[in-house]
């Protein structure tokens, strides 16, 4: 083990960190709000450089964390190599505490394991390792803390390491990585506590709660593949909508197609890395973990249970007394979203986002996964990162006609207000709905323009109350 | 208010009457003879000063005090009379002859000692004018105290009203939460056993507004009204500072009625020694006329007591009691400092706590009705905890209603002690200036201004 230069190590990663990753020979793995770490070669070696440190960081627009990730990063850079490289990786440790890095899954030499203590000493603050390795196999896996485990891992080291076979028998054309984990962020704090064993109020798709968390891509008949990666301390049945797919890989390596069946949801439970792939079918379609907390941002456990409660006489007296007062809860949760009210600082609201038809009112553990004929090809990973942020982008996908559930009434006369019409020959994208709404009473809608049914005030479009 | 005693040593038949001003009460005094008409007050909108004055007009021991001071002057008339001759007859009955005689005497002492009589006599009417006075001021602070708390009985109730309110519309929402089967009765009872309290509270509040009320009721001299005096008032803010405890104790010094009182009590004690030691053997001298039978006796009459002790008890007594009297008027002026110390302390104790309460308290339990608010709306605080940081709200308005009220009476207290109202406060402890700036220096005692004095001695 050596200690780099501070100096040469920063530059080497000014200068190579970004280098575009060979692509001929594989998909390069995309991992949404993420990055894919560049590499030099060195006497035939890949050599990466990696980073330790204290970071802020964003998990949505309007809420930034303090965490702890590599190279400025959580999850850290997606470490892609070929079956049959050496790699050596130089780690810096920038943090308060000794740390070591643990490859986890990749079969490689005891004293490189990176178990602090076990295998090797703690890289001490201010030092740096390395570690050197042949990868003698494929598949995803991944990285993390190995030093004070729950404290580093709790606040975000970790990343994936993808190893690709020699030869690539089944070559997708969309390779996506999603890092699962879960935090505690008091609302209005910034720090996670990674003490908190069970009742974490955040659920991340690579460190990013939804609408924060950038859409899958791809066009109709692609095949797709996706890597989920778990490190984080509860078990998360992944699914997606729309699609059958089967599940080609664990951490342990490829499944024989022999030994694979359809799914609609795969149980990724920590330590454990899926991969599975699919055939893309036309639509935005949502793929998230299916525990019906964990596509949800941060709410209150012990606050009352209001379902059913008629509070049309009890609201008026509470808010004399608090004037901000609004009955909420009483039809369920639905009329949080869109209702744009004033919240803790530093806190994504529970239920969030928009889509063409009105607030999606999910968070956490929420993507979308666009299929688009016109939805462009990424030459780079880099570029992918650049252009892809949230769940709007690339627009929203155009349903042919009488495709969309509405009212008997509304497909029957094939022209249906509040839900975008059929792709124009000109194709341009049909205009949103218009939804209105009361001022007061958020929770009414409709679809064109009238009295609020509960007070009588004219309703307005549903964009005029966000503003 | 300024009870400006010496205007009360008015001539029978005067109607007198004292400027009003800030920080002065009108008194109207009728005097004896005079139909007192109080003027119509509706007993909703009662004052301060609407309080004192009918207080002055109604209230029996008012009355009483001031037919005490007209007694005090009658005896001064009395005394100060050049001639109190006494006029004897008497008729015998003999056996023989029957006996009759008139006489005319004149007490000799009174007579020589005529010039240490008149300063005596003011002396004592003007020690049993301070009596009076000093029972008015006692009076002017009862009267002062039942007002600030009747206003502050009246804030309390309101405030102990909302929170009784908004403890029921949480007890209102949890039973709809049980009859919609969310909750359990355990649950419905945390919030049943809130109201409950909340309701208890406010009786007691209910209370004391009605034990407030009657106590006023019958200091102003107007029992019968008691269930209908209302104050539309609301106990002022704390001044932001206080005159400075010399400036006080020179205007005790000098218009203090305690001291006053005792000063002149030794006044009066040193005029009765003097009195005592000069007239030990009384003395009468006159003119008689007797007849016995048909034989008449017309002379000059001199009548001699002499005392066994020659006079030299009352003397001694008398002494004592000057002794007695100085004494009392040192310890009245020794304690004058710490009685203004302590009252002092009282009010700037109060201050501090209004001060904390206005400045840190509230502040600080705002900004986390607004936070738990944000929270609710985020679902992440329910309706009760929204409840609760109101509660808190009125825990520490509660709070500095008390403060304010113990501040406003120390205050009369110490008015009562100076026999003179402090300046009008200048601005409130609410509003004042931001800690960084500097504190002014508290001001002097301006005098009240002074009234025209209708005492005619």
């Amino acid at each position: 083990m050596r200690n780099l230069n501070p100096l040469g190590f920063a530059l080497g990663l000014a200068l190579f960190g970004t280098q575009a990753i060979e692509t001929g020979a594989y998909t390069p793995v995309v991992t949404p709000n993420g990055s894919t770490l560049g590499y030099t070669m060195e006497q035939g070696v890949k050599v990466f450089r990696l980073s330790v440190d204290v970071i802020k960081h964003e998990m949505a627009p309007g809420m930034i964390i303090n965490a702890w990730g590599y190279n400025q990063r959580t999850p850290g850079p997606t470490l892609e190599a070929v079956e049959g490289d050496r790699v050596r990786i130089w780690v810096k440790n920038n943090l308060p505490e000794p740390t070591a890095v643990h490859w986890h899954g990749i079969l490689l030499p005891n004293g490189m394991d990176g178990v602090q203590g076990l295998t090797q000493r703690g890289i001490q603050p201010g030092e740096t390792f390395r570690y050197e390795f042949t990868l003698e196999q494929h598949g995803t896996f991944m990285y993390h803390s190995h030093g004070d485990e729950m404290v580093q891992m709790g606040l975000g080291t970790m990343g994936f390491f993808i190893i690709h076979p020699k030869t690539e028998t089944r070559k997708a054309d969309r390779d996506y990585a999603i890092m699962l984990n879960e935090w505690f962020v008091p609302p209005g704090a910034s720090t996670p506590n990674p003490s908190v064993m069970t009742d974490f109020n955040l659920f991340t798709f690579n460190s990013r709660i939804f609408p924060g968390t950038a859409p899958l891509l791809a066009r109709p008949g692609e095949r797709v593949r996706i890597r989920i990666g778990n490190v984080g301390q509860e078990d998360h049945p992944i699914h997606i909508h729309g699609h059958r797919f089967k599940v080609v890989a664990t951490d342990g390596g490829d499944i024989p197609a022999s030994a694979q069946w359809s799914e609609t949801t795969v149980l990724v439970a920590p330590g454990q890395t899926r991969t599975f792939e699919f055939t893309a079918t036309e639509g935005d379609w949502p793929l998230h973990c299916h525990r019906r907390h964990h596509p949800m941002n941060a709410m209150g456990h012990q606050t009352p249970n209001l379902l059913g409660v008629d509070q049309s006489k009890v609201e008026g007296k509470i808010r004399a007394k608090v004037p901000g007062y609004m009955a909420m809860g009483q039809a369920g949760m639905d009329e949080m979203t869109g209702m744009g009210m004033e919240g803790p600082a530093n806190t994504v609201p529970m239920m969030a986002g928009d889509g063409p038809f009105g607030p999606i009112g999910m968070g956490g553990m929420f993507t979308v996964v666009k299929v688009h004929a016109d939805i462009p090809r990424f030459a780079t990973a880099a570029e992918y990162d650049a252009k892809v942020k949230g769940p709007a982008d690339f627009g929203w996908y155009r349903h042919p006609a009488g495709t969309v559930a509405d009212t008997a009434a509304a497909v029957q006369s094939k022209s249906s207000p509040g839900k975008i019409k059929a792709e124009g020959a000109n194709g341009q994208s049909p205009p949103r709905s218009a939804v209105y709404t009361c001022p007061m009473h958020p929770e009414v809608r409709s679809d064109g323009p009238g009295n609020c049914p509960k007070c009588g005030m004219k309703l307005i479009p549903m964009e005029e109350q966000k503003k | 208010m300024r009870v400006h005693w010496k205007s009360l040593a008015a001539p029978p038949g005067c109607v007198i009457r004292v400027a009003a001003g800030i920080g002065f009460i009108t008194v109207a005094a009728w005097t004896q003879g005079a139909a007192a008409n109080p003027p119509e007050m509706p007993p909703s909108a009662l004052t301060l000063e609407s309080a004192l004055r009918l207080a002055a007009l109604q209230d029996p021991e008012v009355k009483a005090l001031l037919a005490d001071r007209e007694a005090a002057a009658s005896v001064r008339r009395q005394e100060r009379l050049p001639l109190i001759p006494t006029v004897e007859a008497s008729y015998r009955f003999g056996d023989k002859e029957d006996r009759s005689g008139l006489a005319v005497t004149e007490d000799l002492s009174h007579l020589l000692l005529y010039p240490l009589r008149w300063g005596l006599a003011g002396a004592r009417y003007d020690e049993g004018r301070m009596r009076a006075a000093i029972g008015l001021a006692d009076r002017e602070l009862e009267v002062k105290k039942a007002f600030y708390s009747l206003l502050a009985a009246q804030q309390s109730e309101a405030l102990l009203l909302a929170r009784r309110e908004s403890a029921d519309a949480a007890a209102e929402l949890a039973s709809l939460q049980r009859q919609a089967g969310n909750t359990n009765a355990l649950q419905e009872d945390v919030q049943i056993a809130e109201q409950q309290d909340a309701v208890l509270e406010f009786e007691r509040a209910r209370n004391e507004s009605v034990l407030a009320r009657q106590e006023l009721a019958l200091l102003i001299g107007m029992p019968a009204l008691a269930d209908s005096l209302r104050s539309a008032d609301s106990l002022p803010p704390i001044p932001y500072s206080d005159p400075r405890l010399d400036d006080l104790l020179d205007l005790a010094r000098e218009r203090g009625p305690d001291l006053e009182a005792a000063k002149a009590a030794e006044i009066a004690a040193g005029k009765s020694l003097w009195q005592a030691r000069l007239n030990r053997i009384p003395m009468r001298a006159g003119v008689e006329w007797e007849r016995e039978g048909k034989a008449d006796f017309f002379g000059p009459k001199l009548e001699v007591q002499v005392p066994l002790d020659l006079g030299w008890n009352a003397a001694s007594q008398a002494k004592w009691e000057r002794e007695s009297a100085r004494r009392r008027s040192a310890a009245a002026e020794a304690g004058l400092r710490a009685r203004i110390a302590c009252l002092q302390a009282r009010m700037r104790a109060a201050r501090n706590s209004a001060d904390f309460l206005g400045r840190t308290i509230l502040p600080h339990r705002q900004a986390v009705l607004e936070e738990t608010q944000r929270h609710y709306n985020f679902m992440l605080e329910g309706a009760y905890e929204l409840i609760q940081a109101r509660q808190r709200i009125f825990a520490a308005e509660r709070e500095t209603l008390a403060a304010r009220k113990e501040y406003w009476i120390a205050r009369a207290e110490l008015e009562r002690v100076l026999g003179a109202s402090l300046p009008n406060p200048d601005a409130p402890a609410d509003n004042r200036p931001a800690r960084n700036e500097t504190v002014p220096e508290p001001a002097p005692i301006a005098p009240a201004p002074s009234v025209p004095d209708h005492g005619g001695h």
